[in-house]
Parts: structure tokens; sequence; C-alpha cells
């Protein structure tokens, strides 16, 4: 749990690079990318827990992010952290599978309370996912 | 008690009252003469015509009355000749020259109107042969006698009709003399006629007041008296006419007996008899004659006048309630200007706000989370006390800042998102009550007691309940400021139908400071704030005004320093169609 790795999403590299030295220092594996592309490009390459994403970005924007990360079908959870947050945003990014919503500028200790819960969610959703590829296994070779 | 109504007041006053006159006067003075003047042409025709169809009757009037006249007189002379005839044909000269016979036949021929004076029996030379009459006339020769030498001398005439004339009486009378024949000598007889008996026939017609009958022989001399002054055998001012056998009739200034003053204006009708050749005239002045028709035209002038000067009134009337009507829709339109005025302001400042507030917030975040780096490190490094305690001030202080702005920042991004609205049955009361606990703890800290006056069957209204919650939790937390820690006071909340304006009222009263005049019209615009640096982001006010007046309501404020101030919301039952039409 200590370990999950994050995927930091952010067009501000000054933040990136803050928010990751933090979240090191709380043992958390993190990568840092400047754009929607490279996220999906990341996210194709390695495995994650936790994706923390910005909305308003220049080229590929948040919200088309989290549409692309999703059809790749993978247990990594999604935080939106975001400087321009409205009601509507946030409805829209949790009806698209975000996991939840925070805005900028946010208590540290409030960020790493919603990728522990995110963290969480995803080992649960994996293992929930594995069990059932086990069982699907099982049946299929007739125990 | 200071107030203000959204915004400012409407500019140039004074041009506008003086606007608002010149368009009376123009008002009144076209009125006036689009009404006047059409009555005016129409009265004019009106009397036009009829002054000339009422001459017409007049004159018309005048001719048969001539007529008439004309034939009555002429019937008198015709009788009084045909009698003298009678006696000439059926009796010779010898039976007339005997004084008996002549006064048996005066005596007959006079029984009824006594119309003749006196009888006399002439011979060829010209003297009486019988004579019976009055006078002395016996011894008269009237051989040289005009009328003698007429019907003697004269063309064949059997019956001889004198004008007027004095005779050897030397008073005016007339003659008819009729020649008879017995073989080759020619006798006269000869009468007198009575002049007042003729007098009274020809004059006896009355033509008003000044009108009169008179008679003139060929050369223009009266042979009548005439009521006006003109004497018989004087010579009459009235021109002499030419013949005719039909009445005329004429408007002029004839002229009268013994006046040296200019003239009356006059109709006169006249026509000429046979025998004799007499003009008989009538005439009276224009102006009594037409006295009805005159009347008429100054009863007509009378009511054209009272038209006019009721129509001048009412226009003035009219206009004045109208050029009022008008300054009071201008009033309006000044304040639905100034509403768009404040609500263009605050479009602005909101799109303004919404980048601003997204820019800060990133750096907001950075600052935030390096503070944290700091904070984490100051956990594990050694370092002088004096440094780490240092170092946790300015950390907290820090922080504090970037609460601040975030505070100020949300507060924008909200100002910027009053677009959105969700409309819905929305219950007043309750959606105070539930405002109020999230307050509470505030006013009781502050000392200030919330009071709140919900009516009991306050209607529902359809609006947007979130953000009328925001613009509640401002204005109670406002009237909780308002109090400037004095540590009492009461805010009292009141809600209550305006059934007027179809709508609610909620009526937020505190017993705080109050806002000073000057500040009065500034206090909804954005920005604007009176309270410690840090504490308010002056935009409240703006954003609960801006949701209000969105929602097709007002918000006002009543203010009076140290004693409070009132705030007022008032909500329509229904917002504005195009609100509703978004939201739908």
């Amino acid at each position: 749990m200590e370990n999950a790795k994050i995927l930091l999403v952010d067009d501000e590299t000054d933040f990136t690079d803050t928010m990751s030295q933090l979240l090191r220092t709380r043992g958390y594996q993190v990568t840092a990318v400047n754009g929607g592309e490279s996220a999906i490009k990341a996210l194709g390459q390695g495995r994650y827990d936790v994706m923390v994403l910005d909305l308003k970005m220049p080229g590929m924007d948040g919200m088309a992010t989290l549409k692309e990360a999703k059809k790749l079908e993978l247990f990594t959870e999604t935080l939106i952290l975001t400087g321009h947050a409205t009601v509507d945003t946030a409805l829209e990014a949790i009806k698209l599978g975000a996991y939840d919503y925070l805005t900028k500028p946010c208590d540290i200790d409030e960020l790493v309370q919603k990728i522990q819960g995110a963290s969480k969610k995803k080992d649960a959703t994996e293992k929930q996912e594995i069990r059932k590829n086990i069982d699907r296994i099982v049946e299929g070779k007739g125990f | 008690m200071a107030t203000a109504k959204n915004g400012a007041r409407a500019p140039e006053i004074s041009e506008r009252e003086a606007y608002y006159r010149r368009q009376f006067r123009r008002f009144v003075f076209f009125t006036t003469l689009s009404s006047i003047v059409p009555l005016l042409i129409v009265g004019w025709i009106f009397n036009y015509y009829y002054k000339d169809f009422a001459t017409a009757r007049v004159k018309t009037s005048f001719v048969t009355q001539l007529e008439q006249h004309a034939k009555l007189v002429d019937l008198f002379l015709q009788e009084q000749v045909s009698k003298l005839e009678l006696a000439v044909r059926s009796h010779t000269k010898d039976f007339l020259a005997d004084r008996e016979n002549l006064s048996s036949i005066f005596k007959t021929i006079n029984a009824k109107k006594g119309a003749f004076n006196d009888l006399g029996l002439i011979d060829g030379k010209g003297c009486h042969l019988a004579y019976i009459g009055p006078y002395e006339l016996m011894d008269k020769d009237y051989s040289n006698s005009f009328w003698f030498k007429e019907i003697m001398t004269g063309p064949s005439r059997q019956v001889y009709v004198s004008d007027m004339f004095l005779g050897f009486r030397e008073v005016p009378h007339f003659i008819i003399a009729v020649l008879g024949t017995d073989g080759s000598e020619r006798w006269i007889l000869r009468a007198t006629i009575e002049t007042e008996v003729f007098r009274r026939i020809v004059e006896d017609v009355r033509v008003g007041s000044t009108g009169e009958v008179f008679l003139l022989n060929t050369k223009g001399v009266y042979q009548s008296n005439t009521s006006q002054g003109g004497k018989m055998l004087e010579m009459s001012v009235f021109p002499v006419r030419p013949f005719t056998e039909t009445v005329k009739v004429e408007v002029g200034r004839f002229g009268i007996t013994g006046s040296e003053k200019r003239p009356p204006m006059q109709i006169a009708s006249y026509v000429w008899l046979n025998n004799p050749r007499w003009m008989l005239a009538m005439r009276q002045d224009y102006s009594e004659a037409l006295y009805d028709v005159n009347h008429v035209t100054y009863v007509m002038s009378a009511i054209l006048l009272v038209s006019a000067l009721v129509i001048f009134v009412v226009t003035v009337f009219v206009t004045k309630y109208m050029i009022h009507a008008m300054h009071k829709r201008d009033r309006e339109v000044d304040q639905a200007n100034e509403c768009v005025i404040q609500a263009s302001k605050l479009a602005s400042v909101g799109e303004l706000s919404s980048g601003v507030a997204h820019e800060i917030n990133n750096p907001l975040a950075i600052i935030n989370f390096e503070n944290q780096i700091l904070a984490d490190m100051e956990k594990t490094s050694e370092m002088d006390s004096d440094f780490r305690e240092q170092l946790l001030k300015s950390l907290t202080r820090s922080s504090n800042m970037v609460k601040r702005c975030k505070r100020l920042t949300h507060s924008l991004l909200k100002f910027s998102r009053q677009t959105e609205s969700v409309i819905d049955d929305v219950d007043i009361n309750s959606l105070i009550e539930d405002v109020i606990p999230l307050i509470e703890r505030e006013a009781a800290s502050s000392g200030i007691r919330l009071i709140v006056e919900p009516e009991s069957d306050l209607p529902t209204i359809l609006a947007d309940s979130s953000q009328l919650q925001q613009v509640f939790l401002n204005l109670i937390t406002n009237a909780i400021d308002a109090h400037d820690g004095t540590g009492y006071g009461s805010v009292r909340i009141i809600t209550k139908t305006n059934m007027n304006d179809k709508g609610v009222d909620i009526l937020i009263s505190d017993t705080g400071s109050g806002i000073l005049p000057e500040r009065i019209d500034k206090i909804f615009d954005p920005f604007f704030t009176t309270k410690p640096v840090g504490k308010g982001t002056g935009l409240g006010l703006s954003i609960c005004y801006g949701i209000v007046t969105k929602l097709g309501g007002q918000l006002q404020v009543q203010s009076e320093v140290g004693e409070g101030s009132v705030f007022t919301v008032f909500l329509p039952f229904e917002p504005p169609a195009g609100l509703k039409e978004v939201v739908e």
C-alpha cells in the first residue's frame, strides 16, 4: 500500500515537481508527465495504482485523458485535482469513472487520504477481478 | 434614512424636464390645431350655406309680400276706375250734369269704402257742369290742368289716373278722369281719391321696425308717406328702378330720407304698377331682415368657441396625463438600464474572475505543497531552535495566506458561475430554516440573537434553491458582522407574501452599525467591502445581487447609521420566462 504507484498528470512542471517530492517522502512511487498524451502513453507502458489528473491542460485535456484511460481497461483509479472546479465538471468526471475530486490548492493530508482511498479501491477491484478470473479458470477446468 | 435602489440615478434630469415641457407644448399645439381647425372649417361651411339659404328665403318672402301688396293696390285703383267707367258708359252727359243724379251716383260708388273725395263732370272746355264734394270747385277752370290736357289732347286715352299733386286746394291728392263721349261732344267724369283711404291701403304693411312700403312715380317723387320719414310729393332718395312687371329684389345702400349718415345696408323689392305708372317698393334694413340668420350665426359661433375651449382644456389634461405616463415609463426604463449596467458590470467581472481564479489556484497549490515540504523537513532536520521557531511561524503565516487566497479564488469562481440556475419549487421558510444552523454558532459566539418570523402560509416560489441559500447565508452573515463584535444585538428575518408584485418579500434586518449614505450606492458593486482586509472579499453582496436580479427579483437596502440596516429581498412567484426556458 505504501508503495502505491502514482501517475501525476499536470501541465505545470513546478507543480508536478513539488508534489512528486511531497508524495515520495510519504513513500509513494511517483511518475510525473506534462500532458494527456504522455499520460496515456505512460499508462500503456507501466502499471499505476492511482492517476492524479489535472483538468485544464493544453492539447488533450483532463476529461479526454480520462476517457482514453478508461478505454485501456486498466485498474488504475483516477483522482481529479484541478484549479477550476465546478459542480458540473465534478459530476461529469465522476460519471466518467473518476474516483474523486479535489480542488487546488488542497491540503496534503486530504490528498493523501484520497490517494489511499483510491489505491484501496483499485486493489479491491483488482482482487475481485482476479478472483473472478480464477473462478472462471477453475470452472473451465472442471474442478 | 439612506436608501439604494439598484444603482445610480438617471442623468440629465433638467434636460429631461425641458424635453417633457417641449413635448407638452408640441402635443397641445398640434392636437388643438388638428381638432379645432376642422371644427372651424365645418362651422364656417355650415354657416356659409345656411346664410345663403336663409338670405334666399328672406328675398323670396320680400318678393311674395310685395307681389301680394301690389295686387291689393292695383285692385283698389282698378276698382275705382271701373266704378267711374261704369258711370260714364251707362249714363249720358246730360243725365250726369244733373246734380241730383251725380250725387246719387257719387253716393253709390262711394258707399262701401268712401274712396272718393269728390266727383265732378267737366265739359270739353274744362268747366264744371256738375260737382259733388266738400270743396267750392264749381267755378274752377281745368282747361290748363295737366290731366285735362293729357286726356283731351293726348293720345286717345279713355282713363287717366294722375300722379299726386297739390291742385287748387294745395292738398296732395290724385284724380281719376274718365273720358265720356256723346257723339262728337267730349266730357270728363273726374273724381278725387280720398288720400287717407289710399294711404291706408298703400302703407298698411308692417315690415319690421326699419321697414317701409312706398310708391314712387317715374320721376322718383313719393306718392305716399313712408313710415321712415318720407313725405308725399317729396323727392325720394330711393332710386327709380327700371320698369318691370315682376317683382325684383336688390340689396344695397339706398339711402334714408333726411339722414346724412352712411346709409345702412338694405334689402329692397320693387314692382311697377300699370296705371298709374307708379313703382311700389318695400325696403328694410338688411341686418333686421336677416336677424334670425345672424342670431343663428351668433349662437353657432358661441357653440364653436365653447367647443374649441373644451377641446383645448381636454387636450391640455390628456397631454398632461400622457406626459406623466411617459415620465413614469422613462423612469422605469432608466431603472431597467441601471440594472442592465449593473448586470453587465457583474458579467465582465465574472469572466475576468474565472480566468484569474484558475491561474492563481495553481501557484497557490504549489506554494501550499512547498510549505508542506518545508514542514516535513522541519520534523526531521536538525536546526537552531530560534530558526525552527521562525520557520514554523513563517510556515503557519504562509499557510494562512494561502487559505485566504483560496477563499478569494473560490468566491470569484462562485461569482463567475452565477449563470447556471436550477429552477424548482422553493419553500423560502424551510430554506431559511436550513441555512440557520450553518450560522447559529457564529451568531451565538458574537452574542447576536437570530429571530425568524416566517409567514405561516407563505406560498412556494419557482427559483434556484442552492443559489438562494447562498444569498441568505451571505445576507445573514453580513447582518451578524454588521454588529462589529459589540457582543449583543439581533438579526431578524421576516418572510411575507407580496401580492402587489406577485412574489415574496424576505426582510433581513439587523441592529448593527448601519451603512454610511455615501457608501450605500456602492455596496452592490463587486469588490466593494467595508470589512477589514482579509475578512471579506467584497463579492458577497454583488453575488447576491446578481442571483436575485437573475431570478427576476430585487435586492434593496435601507440603512441608518447607528440604527442598523434592512435588506429586502423580493422574489417573484415565477422567474423570468427566459430563465425558465433555459432550465426546462
